[in-house]
């Protein structure tokens, strides 16, 4: 009670009068031309990778103060490989004012594997943002070469060695050594040529995740040289099963070293807490609260995102879920989480919704975590349930009090098979804008209206890292996030009608920085000391 | 000029379709069957009626046979694809029943029971949103059986997850003295309400579930999850444990209650057993 109390205060404060009294603004809508997410389905065929395309990352590729975006794309299937060029992955180059050059082609980026996700972040410390893909037959690591052309070195990496179904991954630094270690999400033991045929209300359909086989997630150590050595088995990842399909890295134990929350497909998730200075992982889901939501069943956890909605400094947790699932969320304690779906009214907003992204994120710059989704259900839309498997996207704004409502401004957004989803401010005007993308669609930008409300954006470009503006306001720098999606552009803060912040940084490693009366609306590019 | 053969052919067919129609009138449906199967090896247009008549004697699956059999050889809607669906319903094959009952609401002259047979034969298939959708619209034709015909819609959008179109539906319905103890009813308004606007809604009408059948364990389970929204462990672990025997997704509630009251033993055995349980399940 006293904290949310608190709370409420406190949104008082920060929120001015007259951001209460706008009406909602409307969000523009800006399809990205030249790219349909594939997924290789059929009518009569329906194999599973289909349902799973879909993740994007944004960051800046050639350092020119825009966010660029990188975007997976699937294949063929059941062979699992793209044999045609709309299968290409695709980079487009931010040119401003919410354009967009498709540059795929001159970044030798379009990769051959069925791909589902990826994570962004540079890896070798050379100043340039490398891209990872996780695919259908593995990862494939695209090193940027800084002159807007990247090269394939997964095998030279000692990456190509992992086979099988891979969804997502992460960079971090495991053991604090100073350079970015790699963790991958593995869905399911799938083959192609002994796939079933599903019946869902007397049409084909995907297949319930209960047909696979479980299988375990890989955890590859950067020893350093550019070449990974692969340490799932050593760590105790490669002795826990799942049905991974996302994954977010935050220090939950504030211990310093960074822990693995992975979301699993209808069975346990997992939490992996990070023992022995990174050499070591302990599952600890069940201990810490956050193995199944409350009542029990297990949810078909989707995406996946951790941060500190509600201002005590510990990252918390949200992931997305199928219909009558909700979107659960918990908070961090520090020694375990409390699921807090009830009380933060997300239940009640999310019961009838299926969601694959969510992103906390402050749309409205009003100093508090918002969470965005993208939503549709898991079936076919070509299946027995037929369009009602498609949904609209959604933002449910953070009220300052503990409690989420409604966002406003996106009516206009069209119902689809969303999947991933990422947030940035993409044409610099100091509001987070949106990118989702969709099943057999064209991807999306959702402009922001932008709220006459105060900015900062804290470039760390260090996943692990911690920022703290003002008092309460804590963000995670993570490589991954959402659904198979990452963003390793600057970290976003609204301010509300605050005009100068103190903000402290802190790496992993135990470095830290703290910079005084920072100015308002600008962007801020902190290096560690 | 017809010739004599032809006429007494004729007059043969007349005889036997007067003693099949007499058979049928006297209830005597096998006799019938047999006057029938006896002119469609005559004429296979009589295949129709010998699918009637044995459906009318419980002899479904040879009902189903000869009106697959009639339905290919005349495609056009009409009373064989009700009997059909209705045939495959009493043989306990729903999913069979649905496309021939879809294809008997083209007949024009459509009986009020042919949206109730096929939101019967969605229902039976899992088919929940038109099975929902079906008994909607037998209930704006059948008013006798409409509150009955409401309900079922509203059970039906709930197995679908569609709280939002079940709930106006079992809100129309509140307040029937037929339901007012009717305690599958009022669990699954109950359960209907706490999902869509939260426990503290949808309590109430849980504990006048358990009330009217203290023994109706969804009504427990979802009673005991609900007080433990309302952090009341002490008064969900009754309804819990009742319940955890049948359903183990409840030992991981139950062994929070059990926690959040202190009873550290308890809890670790309930989590252990929900984690062994479920592990089976899940793997």
């Amino acid at each position: 009670m006293r904290e949310s109390t608190t709370r409420s205060i406190l949104a008082l404060l920060l929120v001015s009068p007259c951001l209460n009294s706008t009406p909602p603004r409307i969000w523009t809508i800006h399809t990205i031309p030249g790219m349909i997410l594939t997924t290789g389905e059929t009518v009569a065929r329906k194999p599973l990778p289909a349902t799973m395309p879909g993740g994007l990352a944004l960051f800046d590729f050639d350092n020119d103060g825009l966010q660029d975006i990188f975007f997976t794309n699937g294949g063929d299937l059941p062979a699992g490989r793209k044999s045609k060029p709309e299968h290409a992955n695709r980079l487009y180059r931010n040119i401003g004012n919410m354009r967009f050059e498709d540059v795929t082609a001159r970044a030798g980026i379009a990769g051959t594997d069925y791909a589902f996700g990826t994570t962004v972040a540079d890896y070798d410390r050379d100043g340039h943002t490398d891209i990872l893909v996780a695919g259908l037959h593995g990862v494939t690591l695209h090193r940027n070469r800084g002159d807007g052309v990247f090269t394939d070195v997964t095998a030279r990496a000692g990456l190509g060695q992992l086979k099988g179904w891979s969804v997502a991954a992460a960079w971090f630094d495991k053991d604090n050594d100073g350079d970015l270690d790699l963790f991958v999400v593995r869905y399911v033991g799938w083959d192609g040529a002994t796939e079933r045929q599903c019946i869902v209300d007397g049409k084909p359909d995907f297949c319930h995740p209960k047909q696979y086989p479980p299988t375990s997630n890989a955890l590859f150590e950067n020893k350093g040289d550019g070449i990974f050595e692969d340490v799932s088995t050593a760590s105790g990842i490669a002795a826990q099963t799942g049905k991974g399909m996302s994954v977010v890295v935050a220090d939950f134990d504030s211990d310093g070293f960074a822990d693995l929350f992975v979301s699993n497909d209808r069975i346990f998730n997992q939490l992996f807490l990070n023992r022995d200075r990174g050499r070591r992982f302990e599952e600890a889901a069940f201990a810490w609260g956050v193995a199944v939501p409350n009542d029990g069943n297990p949810p078909s956890s989707m995406g996946v995102d951790a941060q500190d909605f509600n201002g005590d400094g510990k990252p918390d947790l949200i992931y997305s879920a199928l219909r009558d699932e909700t979107f659960p969320i918990y908070r961090n304690t520090g020694s375990s989480f409390v699921e807090a779906t009830a009380q933060t009214r997300m239940g009640i907003l999310t019961r009838l919704m299926a969601g694959w992204g969510i992103l906390f994120a402050d749309l409205d710059n009003d100093g508090f975590p918002d969470i965005l989704a993208a939503r549709s259900d898991a079936l076919s839309v070509t299946g027995g349930k037929g369009d009602s498997v498609k949904e609209p996207p959604s933002w449910f704004r953070n009220r300052g009090d503990g409690k989420f409502e409604a966002g406003a401004g996106w009516d206009a957004v069209p119902r689809a098979m969303w999947r991933g989803a990422a947030a940035a401010d993409l044409d610099n005007d100091g509001c987070l804008d949106v990118v989702l993308t969709a099943l057999q669609e064209a991807p999306r930008v959702l402009r922001n209206p932008c709220q006459q409300a105060n900015w900062l954006e804290i470039d760390v470009r260090e996943p692990g890292a911690r920022i703290r503006v003002g008092e309460s306001q804590w963000r995670v720098v993570s490589s991954a996030s959402g659904y198979a999606s990452s963003n390793a552009g600057p970290q976003h803060f609204g301010l509300g009608s605050r005009k100068e912040v103190n903000i402290e940084v802190f790496w992993p490693g135990g470095r830290s920085k703290r910079i005084e009366k920072v100015k308002a609306n600008r962007q801020l590019r902190v290096a560690a000391p | 000029m017809i010739p004599l053969f032809t006429l007494l052919l004729l007059q043969d067919l007349s005889t036997l379709h007067g003693a099949a129609e007499s058979a049928m009138r006297e209830r005597r449906y096998a006799d019938a069957a047999g006057i029938y199967r006896e002119l469609a090896e005559k004429d296979p247009k009589w295949r129709l009626n010998l699918g009637m008549a044995l459906s009318y004697a419980n002899k479904h699956r040879d009902a189903v046979s000869e009106l697959k059999a009639f339905t290919k050889a005349n495609p056009q809607p009409g009373p064989a694809y009700l009997f059909l669906g209705v045939a495959y319903l009493k043989l306990e094959q729903p999913c069979d029943a649905i496309e021939p009952l879809e294809l008997a609401l083209q007949w024009p002259l459509r009986p009020v029971s042919r949206w109730t047979e096929l939101a019967d034969a969605y229902e039976g298939c899992k088919r929940w949103e038109p099975a929902a959708k079906a008994y909607a619209e037998a209930a704006k034709i059948d008013k006798p059986n409409q509150p009955g015909l409401i309900r079922q819609s509203a059970h039906c959008w709930r197995m679908a997850h569609r709280y939002d179109f079940a709930k106006p539906l079992f809100a129309s319905l509140a307040h029937e003295s037929r339901y007012g103890n009717n305690a599958e009813f009022l669990f699954e308004y109950g359960d209907t309400l706490m999902r869509l606007d939260g426990a503290e809604v949808g309590i109430p009408w849980l504990e006048k579930a358990v009330l009217a059948d203290p023994q109706l364990l969804p009504a427990r389970s979802a009673l005991g999850r609900g007080l433990m929204e309302l952090d009341r462990p002490l008064d969900a672990v009754p309804h819990l444990a009742h319940a955890a025997n049948q359903d183990p997704t409840l030992l991981l509630p139950l062994s929070r209650a059990y926690r959040a009251l202190g009873r550290r033993v308890d809890a670790a055995e309930a989590e252990a057993k929900y984690k062994s349980k479920m592990t089976e399940r899940l793997f």
